[in-house]
């Protein structure tokens, strides 16, 4: 998996099973120096971002507002409990009102993950030792990921069992919940964690904040006809696609002549468009790293 | 460096602050000319009402605490109203030459405004949301004594009042917070008192930065 990132990592036959040699700094690591290297950068950085007051005060203010907002029975016009596909379609609904502002804090929060190691000189530490620039950037990315996912995690299920304990919706309808929170929560957080990663990197982080924030809302909710935007094109990272083939949701207004149908083809092309996005992203930043050690 | 000095402000500035927002003019501009003058209202609206206010909002939270020579500064018998009136000033000036400017062009495309009323309604539908977010972003990074937090609930307030700008405009009290009012919904009979009350919590969100500025030891 690591090669995949465009590593420059020689796997050497030895005595041991395997040999990594970072090529920057020449250092060789055996495999399970690398893999105990990459889970410790990963719980190390989970750590310290999941412990900063500011984002589980953001984090909770989201959430008083969706706790009023999306539990209040008035919004589905019914007191009445849900069955059959509605179940579906409220857990989609749910989690992609979830969508609309949580991977907005997590790709704000994300973005000096990577750029405060160049600011406070830890990053010229970390040259001197023998990590390896991959495994870095993968156990960061994994971190800061895992780090965001939690309190959206979190808050999708203790909303889904408050609807549950109301008698809103039965018990069954936890189970689409976790379906969407793979389908649509996971791709949209993966995908502006990566770049909140790289991009401050070779921009000011606030010029990267305010387009990010501008970017959300532009390229994902924005109907193209109000205004040019690529929020119905495969790049749509809101889980629009998975929303409609996985969970039978369309929105259109009245008069409007209904939406065509999203296949499930497209669906799964959106989520894949999304990961070689990231994967684009992780290798641009692998790169832009290792012309920085370079230079240094 | 008791008084205010032009020359040392320019040389000490971030040029971001300076580039970002003309590319974004720039960018407007671009789509203005593409979409051409049957929608070149949209375009402005949503260049003043909606883009000026971000940027402005965003760089504010970041104006005064991102400073390498913050503890410098501090150690100088500046006053703290001098240093927000600096950087939150200048940051004010551009974005009020982006928005005159992006105007003259929209004029020049033969935009019309009628629907905002007079000359000074058009003002007021950037003025009031770009006030609101700079001192939103003020406020948020001075109390956080965090850039990230400004900027954070700046982005935050921004697109949630974007996107349920009808469930606020529709709220008995949602209604007087919605900022991008003037510039979406200018035929709103609250639009007026919408108006006053954001201006009046922005110059109170001014004051309570200028009051936690007092308290150099919390951004050491």
């Amino acid at each position: 998996m690591l090669q995949n990132f465009g590593l420059d990592l020689a796997i050497q036959a030895s005595n041991k099973p395997y040999h990594l040699t970072c090529i920057t700094t020449g250092h060789t690591l055996s495999l399970e120096e690398t893999v105990s290297q990459f889970f410790g950068i990963t719980r190390h950085e989970f750590n310290m971002s999941i412990r900063r007051p500011g984002m589980w005060i953001a984090y909770g203010l989201l959430f008083l507002f969706y706790g009023v907002a999306v539990i209040s029975p008035s919004l589905t016009g019914s007191n009445d409990m849900l069955f059959g596909d509605q179940v579906r379609q409220e857990a989609g609904s749910l989690v992609l009102t979830l969508n609309v502002f949580m991977p907005l804090l997590a790709g704000i929060l994300s973005a000096d993950r990577i750029q405060r190691d160049f600011r406070s000189g830890v990053s010229e530490l970390q040259n001197s030792t023998p990590m390896q620039i991959s495994s870095y950037i993968l156990a960061k990315y994994l971190g800061v990921l895992l780090s965001v996912l939690l309190p959206m995690f979190c808050w999708t299920m203790i909303l889904g069992l408050i609807m549950v304990a109301s008698g809103q919706v039965p018990p069954s309808f936890m189970g689409f919940l976790l379906l969407a929170f793979l389908t649509m929560g996971i791709p949209a957080h993966a995908f502006v964690v990566a770049f909140s990663l790289a991009c401050p990197l070779v921009m000011p982080l606030r010029v990267y904040q305010v387009l990010f924030t501008g970017y959300w809302f532009w390229g994902n909710f924005l109907s193209p006809a109000v205004f040019p935007s690529i929020s119905d094109t495969l790049l749509n990272a809101a889980g629009i696609y998975s929303l409609q083939a996985f969970f039978g949701v369309y929105f259109s207004s009245p008069g409007e002549a209904p939406p065509s149908l999203t296949t499930t083809i497209q669906a799964l092309l959106n989520i894949l468009v999304l990961a070689a996005c990231i994967s684009a992203a992780l290798f641009t930043l692998d790169r832009y790293l290792r012309w920085q050690a370079r230079r240094a | 460096m008791k008084r205010f000095s032009l020359r040392y402000s320019l040389l000490t500035y971030r040029l971001d602050q300076l580039w970002f927002p003309l590319a974004f003019w720039m960018l407007f501009v671009i789509i203005g000319v593409i979409r051409g003058p049957e929608y070149i209202l949209d375009t402005t609206r949503a260049y003043l009402g909606t883009v000026v206010p971000l940027i402005g909002g965003i760089m504010a939270a970041y104006a005064v605490l991102d400073d390498p020579a913050l503890e410098l500064r501090f150690a100088t018998p500046i006053s703290a109203a001098q240093t927000l009136f600096e950087r939150i000033g200048l940051l004010f000036l551009i974005q009020t030459v982006s928005a005159l400017s992006f105007q003259a062009f929209a004029f020049l495309m033969n935009a019309d405004f009628s629907m905002f009323g007079s000359w000074g309604g058009v003002q007021l539908t950037w003025l009031v949301p770009t006030l609101s977010l700079m001192a939103i972003g003020t406020l948020g990074s001075l109390s956080a004594a965090q850039t990230m937090a400004g900027a954070l609930l700046t982005g935050l307030v921004w697109i949630v009042e974007l996107i349920a700008r009808g469930w606020f405009a529709g709220q008995k009290v949602g209604q007087y917070f919605l900022v991008f009012m003037g510039s979406l919904m200018p035929d709103h009979p609250a639009l007026r008192a919408n108006q006053l009350t954001l201006v009046l919590l922005s110059l109170a969100f001014f004051f309570l930065g200028w009051r936690l500025l007092h308290r150099q030891e919390r951004f050491i």
